[in-house]
């Protein structure tokens, strides 16, 4: 008896029926496989572990794609995760064996090693060798079979000949997997979970009489051997989960990179319906529906008439025939499409090829719903709590399609509840959404906008993140603030929890942080540095800025902290007096905003204690050039000094300071009373007086600090000075206004003179 | 017969032998009206057949003519086969002129009834025109009539080639609209019955060439009556070195040179040119893009010249550097702004693979001083 005789013989107590992962062809020579062996017992290739699953993946909830995600947290790993799935499609043969066990009342079990004991047992590299034979064995297949690829070979060969005996078929497939055997040796994970097979069946042949196993064609030769004995480690079985989610079509095609499936799963997922339902020319249907399909799609920009339709079905059947295959499959129909659609040159991306690829391939999603009273739990309730809420806020998870939404997040409560839990699923990394445009209230950019746009895009890689998560809480909301506090108790620095802050009333959790203030507080009157206070207190005022835009209240916790932070700060201020960091001007910006905040908010900033920080700081003789600038412009805004007493200190600080600190000076005044300057001409004249006493050298010193300093005017501003300065030299200021203008007669005569004067510098040789 | 005398003869006449052998062996076979094969014969015919065809005296293998993309012919045989015409689109040098003269050779044993496109293209050149001194005589009557390609495919049943159809003027080529929908031309000289309904058989097979896009861009009417098939150039070195080898051999054999191809000098010129065509090599060396067409019928040609200066004014031998000086015609040609641009792949690529293989390579490296 040969290799495959012994495996497939109906007289003996087991068969073994070699598959191809996701073929609809497997599935259907499975049915009749069973129907005449009549097993008692079928065991399949997949997770031993998965068991408790069958019956769920077996009940009327289940709408394919799904997939058994396991992962593992592997502590010897230095808690490194694991994770990997173990899709269904609705043709898929292991989840038909599942379907027929049932159906028959038989027993049913996954027979292959649990997920967690692979990845302790092996590294993740150990199969790279194996992929790449495999790849020669099925590129030199298409070649000799003059087909283009391995997947037209095996829909050619086996797909749409799913009709021949299936003996003939089960050897056929045994076959390949023999052949590829031969051509590519094992590696040692694959001998492992080999004998774990063995293992598993030899267990179930002791309790049963007749057993169908359902297994990949490469394992097939040898699941009846004795094999050599193998010792399994041991896992911890606690680090180990199994979850049953929905997964989608674009994940499961060949193309998207996941090796054991098939191309196009939407298509053949058709093809296997039309089965279903009793359609002769099951594949003929597919194609025409497929044209259709592409068409109406195709249409939307351009046109696609009647005849060019009907030429892509003419050319599908006619090289169908040509090709000698009994339908046309999916390569004959992409030919076809392409023949009569495409006008002009086929390139990559042209619009009707996407179209119609799109469309085989497959846009959908699969579905999870299980009963209430399901007994164990298939997936954590933070993904059911994620799908909930995904239809309450009428997000669309039923396919893999970039979606996008613009929200009104002032104005429409149901925009911002929605944009909040956008913001939470982007906080947590899911992958889920992004935002493209729309304020930025932690970077403090685009604050203006009053609408955000998301876009968001569901794979099965969310629901993976969110059972990763599902540690932190039930709920989408619970996850986010068991994060955030997370995110708080490793802070040191005010300004990193101000973000955090303003993050978590993006994601509508503000009233939350009650149970976070504690710490917060204690973030805060620990922190001694005036610019993360300066940055915390930003935070604080957008959130409060928020807050009246919002429900118009101001959160008492919120103004708490803001008291908190703010005598900090104070305190911080009187510290750092003496330092002059030309590069940091956020202590001047800091104090500016603290009299802002005395002004908005009295009860919380006294006033009183920030103009005693000043006065007691401007007293200071080591106090830095432009803080003195600054408490001296805020002393006189809060009339704590007399406007001659302010133009005294002024012009006494001007005449006798160093061009560099009087500009820096300059530029504290500036930043907070900008406005005396602009209404009172004697300090303009006190200004003038410095800059004209300073010789050029000094002049070039500082004129960076100068003009940087005047960037705090706004054109009118400029305009306003550019005039009282013209006045000032009995001159009209419309000569500082706009470009100056050369002819080129004049450039070319101040050219020659730059000539003239290089070659005499060059005569008296002072000029190389 | 195979006419010894001509320099280039048709391509039925050229594989008579192979097109007789398939004929016979395809008798009972089920082929749409008016054509001399059937579908899977024609294929068989450019693609080539792994056994030997049987005829009543011998066996016959059937070359493989066209390296390729097999499906985009198995397209073009069925679209032929149905009642749209067939246009081949690409960049020059692809072989869609090949493609074209094959299958109509194939289909209907004729690859002669050829329009070339050009500026100056007329309706006259396409359909048909008068001899005045008949038709003064004898009025319009048939004899009078001095057809054209599209109506002597109409009136025999056979195909019509259109070379270079956007080269045309718009007006010339919208002639074939009402012609490829409803296969009748109305000649109004004929009266009330002035009408040549197409004979089963005819089909048109039109080539464009993507660099004169936009030059006279089809109408979207005509683009209606064809299916596209792009004629993609050729990515892979081995299969550039058997074209380059298959054609020359043949070319030399016109000739009457009968050397041997040295496969060696074949293969450098295909990896050459593959590179400089795709900005790609093996070392990932960085290529820069030339703007000329780097064709396979350019590097036949290289070859072809170079052989035949080794033979007239060398010793037989290809050398690298008349390969390099041929090479260096074919991309000077268009634009001399690639010259640098050569001189870099060879100061890059090949001095790499010089260092790394020697040889032929080392030679070739050499030689880049012509440059």
């Amino acid at each position: 008896m040969t290799a495959f005789e012994q495996c497939f013989d109906m007289s003996s107590d087991m068969i073994i029926f070699p598959v191809r992962h996701h073929s609809p062809a497997c599935s259907l020579q499975l049915e009749r496989a069973a129907e005449l062996y009549r097993p008692d017992c079928i065991l399949i290739e997949g997770p031993s572990d998965a068991d408790g699953l069958i019956s769920y993946l077996c009940s009327e909830g289940i709408t394919p794609p799904v997939c058994i995600y396991s992962s593992y947290d592997d502590k010897n790993k230095d808690g490194k995760k694991f994770r990997a799935y173990y899709p269904f499609l609705e043709y898929s043969p292991e989840l038909t064996a599942m379907r027929i066990a049932v159906k028959m009342n038989i027993s049913v079990h996954f027979i292959d090693m649990p997920f967690a004991l692979q990845t302790v047992m092996f590294s993740e590299e150990s199969v790279t060798d194996f992929c790449r034979e495999s790849e020669d064995y099925y590129r030199l297949t298409a070649e000799k079979s003059r087909c283009r690829c391995f997947s037209e070979f095996w829909e050619k060969g086996f797909e749409l000949t799913s009709s021949a005996d299936t003996a003939e078929f089960a050897r056929s497939v045994f076959m390949l997997g023999e052949y590829m055997r031969e051509l590519s040796s094992a590696d040692e994970k694959t001998l492992t979970r080999e004998a774990y097979m063995r293992k598993s069946i030899a267990a179930y042949k002791k309790t049963h009489k007749r057993i169908m196993v359902v297994c990949g064609a490469y394992h097939a030769p040898v699941l009846r051997d004795k094999g050599k004995s193998v010792k399994f480690s041991s896992y911890s079985k606690t680090d180990s989960a199994l979850y049953l989610m929905p997964y989608s079509f674009a994940e499961t095609d060949s193309r998207s990179g996941y090796s054991a499936g098939l191309l196009f799963p939407a298509y053949y997922t058709e093809v296997w319906n039309n089965i279903k339902s009793g359609d002769n020319e099951p594949f003929l249907s597919a194609a025409l529906n497929y044209i259709v399909r592409t068409s109406r799609s195709v249409r939307k920009t351009q046109p696609v008439s009647l005849p060019d339709e009907k030429g892509a079905f003419y050319m599908a059947q006619g090289l169908a025939a040509l090709r000698g295959k009994s339908a046309p499959g999916a390569f004959e129909l992409i030919d076809g499409v392409r023949s009569a659609f495409v006008k002009g040159p086929a390139e990559s991306g042209s619009v009707e090829l996407d179209a119609l690829l799109r469309a085989m391939t497959g846009t959908g999603t699969g579905k999870v719903d299980l009963p209430e009273n399901a007994d164990i739990k298939i997936v954590p309730p933070c993904v059911d709590n994620f799908r909930a809420e995904c239809r309450r806020h009428r997000l669309n998870i039923n396919t893999v399609v970039p979606q996008s939404t613009v929200l009104d997040i002032i104005k429409n409560k149901k925009h911002y509840e929605k944009s909040a839990f956008l913001h939470r699923l982007e906080f947590m990394e899911t992958g889920f959404c992004t935002v493209e445009k729309g304020p930025d209230f932690s970077s403090g950019t685009n604050t203006a906008l009053v609408r955000e746009h998301w876009s968001y895009r569901y794979s099965a890689g969310v629901d993976t993140k969110l059972i990763d998560l599902s540690v932190f809480g039930g709920t989408v909301e619970a996850i986010c603030l068991a994060l955030l506090y997370e995110k708080l108790g490793k802070l040191h620095t005010a300004d990193k929890a101000g973000a955090l802050l303003l993050k978590g009333y993006m994601m509508g959790l503000s009233d939350k942080v009650d149970l976070g203030y504690s710490r917060l507080s204690d973030i805060i009157g620990e922190d001694m540095e005036l610019t993360s206070h300066y940055r915390f207190l930003l935070a604080i005022n957008r959130l409060l800025t928020l807050q009246r835009l919002g429900s118009g209240q101001y959160s008492e916790n919120i103004l708490s902290l803001l008291r908190l932070s703010y005598n900090t700060a104070v305190t911080a201020f009187s510290l750092i007096i003496s330092r002059d960091d030309e590069n940091d001007d956020s202590a001047a910006e800091a104090l500016r905003l603290m009299y802002s905040l005395s002004a908005d908010h009295p009860e919380e900033c006294s006033r009183e204690l920030l103009i005693a920080a000043l006065d007691e700081a401007s007293r200071q003789p080591d106090i830095s050039p432009q803080l003195y600038g600054v408490s001296m412009a805020l002393l006189f805004k809060n009339k704590s000094i007399s406007s001659e007493e302010y133009r005294t200190y002024f012009e006494n600080y001007l005449l006798s300071a160093n061009p560099t600190a009087a500009a820096r000076f300059l530029s504290g005044i500036i930043l907070t009373g900008r406005d005396v300057i602009l209404t009172d001409r004697r300090m303009l004249i006190s200004i003038d007086s410095v800059i004209r006493r300073t010789d050029d050298a000094a002049f070039m010193e500082i004129l960076p600090h100068l003009r940087q300093t005047f960037t705090a005017f706004t054109p009118a501003e400029t305009a306003r000075i550019a005039s009282s300065a013209a006045e000032l030299y009995g001159t009209e200021s419309s000569i500082f206004e706009g470009s100056l203008i050369f002819s080129a007669r004049e450039i070319a005569a101040a050219a020659a003179l730059d000539r003239k004067s290089a070659e005499m510098m060059k005569e008296w040789g002072i000029y190389d | 017969m195979i006419k010894t005398d001509i320099q280039r003869p048709l391509a039925e006449e050229v594989y008579s032998e192979e097109l007789y052998a398939l004929e016979y062996a395809d008798k009972g076979n089920r082929r749409p009206e008016g054509w001399r094969l059937s579908p899977r014969a024609v294929r068989n015919f450019i693609l080539g057949t792994d056994k030997p065809v049987k005829t009543d005296c011998k066996e016959v293998h059937i070359k493989q003519k066209y390296f390729g993309n097999n499906s985009m012919i198995e397209r073009a045989i069925v679209t032929l086969a149905g009642n749209r015409g067939l246009m081949l689109v690409g960049e020059p040098g692809t072989a869609k002129t090949m493609i074209s003269e094959l299958i109509s050779a194939a289909v209907c044993g004729c690859s002669s009834n050829t329009v070339q496109g050009t500026a100056g293209t007329t309706e006259d050149n396409v359909k048909y025109s008068w001899n005045y001194a008949m038709l003064l005589a004898k009025g319009p009557v048939r004899e009078a009539i001095i057809p054209a390609p599209v109506f002597i495919g109409m009136e025999k049943g056979i195909i019509t080639r259109f070379e270079e159809i956007t080269r045309c003027p718009l007006e010339v080529q919208d002639i074939l609209i009402s012609i490829m929908s409803d296969k009748v031309m109305n000649i109004p000289e004929w009266g009330s019955e002035g009408m040549l309904f197409a004979a089963k058989g005819f089909n048109i097979i039109a080539t464009a060439n993507t660099r004169d896009k936009g030059v006279n861009e089809m109408s979207s009417a005509l683009k209606r009556r064809f299916n596209f098939e792009t004629v993609e150039p050729v990515k892979n070195v081995s299969l550039e070195k058997t074209i380059i080898a298959q054609q020359c051999s043949e070319l030399l054999k016109s000739c009457g040179i009968d050397n041997e191809i040295d496969m060696t000098a074949a293969e450098v010129l295909a990896s050459v040119f593959v590179e400089l065509r795709s900005g790609i090599s093996p070392e990932k060396a960085s290529i820069p893009k030339l703007s000329c067409v780097m064709s396979t019928a350019e590097a036949v040609s290289v070859y072809y010249q170079s052989a035949l200066e080794a033979e007239y004014y060398g010793n037989g031998k290809i050398t690298m550097k008349k390969l390099t000086e041929n090479l260096l015609g074919a991309v000077a040609k268009e634009n001399k702004d690639d010259l640098p641009k050569l001189r870099e792949y060879y100061g890059g690529a090949v001095k790499l693979r010089a260092e790394k293989l020697g040889g032929i390579w080392q030679e070739l490296y050499d030689s880049r001083s012509q440059i």
